[in-house]
């Protein structure tokens, strides 16, 4: 239980400021608009994400999964942004 | 876990709500009352005259900060409007400022009692009183909590529309249980929007290292998507400020149509020749938290080049901003969005009052919690409005001379909403109940009659001038008296221990048992 508990805040908040981060190069390479929106919409949109992830570590069977599928968002969201990333 | 996503969302219903609930009624009982907030500085300031209406009010005050504002850096007017009636002046010589508030007779000068008025409402419920110990951040999360009870509550119901066209009365609790789930499905989209907006309003706040990273930070941030003025040059040779505002005014008419049109005026280094004036407009014809503005030059009045446009990521933010405090909503949309906040506080409290209540039911010897819970719900949810009451009291009884007026207000109220929380401690609990509503009904009803009393001129004066803020405010009092008294009764006479249900399905039931196995292991 209170793995779940530490998975839906921290680690949502986690995600949460990982995809805030990945986002943007994202954004800037689709030229959809300039890096400071970037930076404004990707941070919008990162409170989505913490609220699926919360949503979801209440509701997954298997914590371990969960966590596992956190750890991954994560590591795609930090690769993205050394790849891509401009700033 | 839970064995399938309902019962997940059951028990997550259950304790994101029950956890901050608390918190959760104080943020949006007090956040209901500041859409009032400049109706409630009125009444709290009856020293103010009807301001409204008068004429030529921008050359009269341009007159008084010629006298009073010589070499000013900046100064800036505030036009009264029908909500407010407050028509302040303001100059300010580097951080030294000074204002004066302006009546509607030629030249005079009036002096209010000095008070937080509703902007105390407006402060604390987003920084509860602790703005530089992260009271902001504690308000974060408690729009995230309940965003997830709204969405988890969503999902508690089996059959949405039966549920949402039952009302069983006669047992407390199925009577309790209905409404919840009739105000919970009326506010939902009024509490999506207003968690999520007050999320939005401190968007970067919560998430910072990315702006930190790509931009450097919040205030560059925002700067380089919503570009200000630029800098003003305050070595520019002397020139004196224009006495005539009809040339500007002209202007204003063509840009906005409309009567009065003109919220705040701005003027920055009035005392050179590169000033400038900066026009806002009145923010009910936005959702824009940013109202419209125009730029002229201080002392000739051409016009200047205006603010840039912002970008579009910038103004939806503002757009969230504008949607939560709700300064474009006409009087019957501020009404029914007050009396939706009203009904989103009741939610919140019929839902604590529900998960005691289920489990006092079941259980044969009450645990500790069960106790915390049974007066941390009388501390908050007739605590606070009591409190309110007394800083509402407070304004009418502190005499006027006091030193540090407005904080004593607020430490009223502070000490009142203690008073509470230690006298239901004290009482047993339905005591405490029916002790605190009646408490509430006696300061509601004495509040206008204080009033009155203290000086019938002010009503008299309302009465007349058919104010119909400062008439409502009575009659909201008094409708509160009326019902928080209604309510004490009718707790009175109730049956001293509801009878136990047996048909209805209890949900939350196997969940606790499963919750304390698993504390247990």
């Amino acid at each position: 239980m209170s793995l779940r508990l530490i998975a839906a805040v921290v680690g949502g908040y986690l995600v949460a400021v990982a995809f805030s981060f990945a986002c943007v190069p994202l954004l800037v390479l689709s030229h959809a608009c300039g890096e400071k929106e970037a930076v404004m919409v990707s941070s919008m949109l990162s409170y989505l994400l913490y609220f699926a992830v919360i949503i979801v570590s209440f509701c997954r069977k298997s914590s371990v999964l969960l966590w596992r599928d956190l750890a991954l968002i994560m590591f795609v969201c930090a690769m993205v942004t050394y790849m891509l990333g401009t700033g | 876990m839970k064995p399938d996503f309902r019962k997940s969302m059951v028990w997550l219903h259950t304790y994101s709500g029950m956890v901050l609930g608390w918190l959760l009624f104080t943020i949006f009982f007090t956040g209901t009352l500041s859409y009032f907030n400049p109706e409630i500085t009125q009444w709290m300031q009856p020293e103010l005259q009807q301001v409204a209406s008068s004429q030529n009010s921008v050359n009269r005050s341009l007159a008084v900060l010629h006298e009073e504002g010589v070499n000013a850096d900046t100064w800036r007017i505030y036009l009264p409007s029908e909500r407010t009636q407050k028509w302040t002046i303001q100059w300010r010589h580097g951080r030294d400022s000074h204002s004066l508030d302006l009546g509607a007779s030629l030249g005079s000068i009036l002096m209010p009692r000095e008070t937080a008025g509703g902007n105390f409402f407006r402060i604390f419920h987003y920084t509860l009183q602790l703005r530089g110990y992260g009271g902001r951040y504690i308000a974060g999360l408690a729009a995230m909590f309940m965003l997830v009870a709204v969405f988890s509550g969503i999902f508690t119901h089996r059959r949405f529309f039966r549920d949402f066209f039952t009302l069983r009365t006669g047992k407390l609790l199925k009577t309790l249980t209905d409404f919840h789930a009739l105000a919970g499905i009326i506010t939902i989209p009024f509490c999506v929007m207003i968690c999520a907006s007050g999320i939005m309003i401190y968007v970067i706040m919560y998430i910072p290292w990315s702006a930190e990273h790509f931009a450097g930070g919040e205030r560059q941030l925002s700067r380089s998507l919503s570009p200000g003025l630029s800098q003003l040059d305050s070595t520019a040779p002397k020139a004196q400020p224009l006495i005539d505002f009809s040339v500007i005014q002209k202007r204003v008419n063509q840009q906005w149509p409309g009567e009065k049109q003109i919220a705040v005026i701005t003027f920055e280094q009035p005392y050179r020749a590169s000033g400038r004036i900066i026009v806002h407009r009145v923010n009910e014809h936005t959702l824009s938290s940013q109202s419209e503005r125009l730029v002229f030059s201080s002392h000739s009045g051409e016009p200047l080049p205006s603010y840039l446009p912002a970008s579009t990521a910038a103004n939806v933010r503002r757009v969230f901003f504008g949607l939560h405090e709700a300064h474009f909503a006409s009087t019957a949309l501020r009404w029914l969005l007050f009396l939706l906040g009203l009904l989103s506080s009741v939610l919140i409290a019929s839902g604590l009052v529900i998960w005691l209540s289920k489990r006092l039911e079941k259980v044969k010897k009450r645990h500790i919690g069960h106790a915390v819970v049974e007066r941390l719900n009388i501390a908050a949810i007739s605590g606070l409005p009591l409190a309110t009451a007394a800083y509402f009291m407070s304004n009418r009884v502190i005499s006027l001379g006091v030193d540090n007026r407005a904080f004593i207000e607020v430490q009223v109220f502070l000490w009142v909403w203690l008073g509470c929380l230690l006298h239901s401690v004290m009482r047993p609990a339905r005591q405490a109940w029916i002790e605190q509503l009646l408490v509430i009904a006696a300061l509601c009803l004495s509040l206008p009659l204080l009033d009155i009393y203290q000086d019938p001129a002010r009503f008299t004066r309302a009465l007349f001038a058919w104010n119909s803020i400062y008439l409502g405010f009575y009659l909201f009092m008094f409708f509160s008296a009326f019902l928080s008294f209604k309510t004490a009764r009718w707790l009175q006479t109730k049956p001293k221990i509801a009878t136990p249900e047996k048909a209805t399905p209890q949900i939350a039931t196997p969940q606790i048992a499963r919750l304390r196995a698993g504390r247990k292991a």
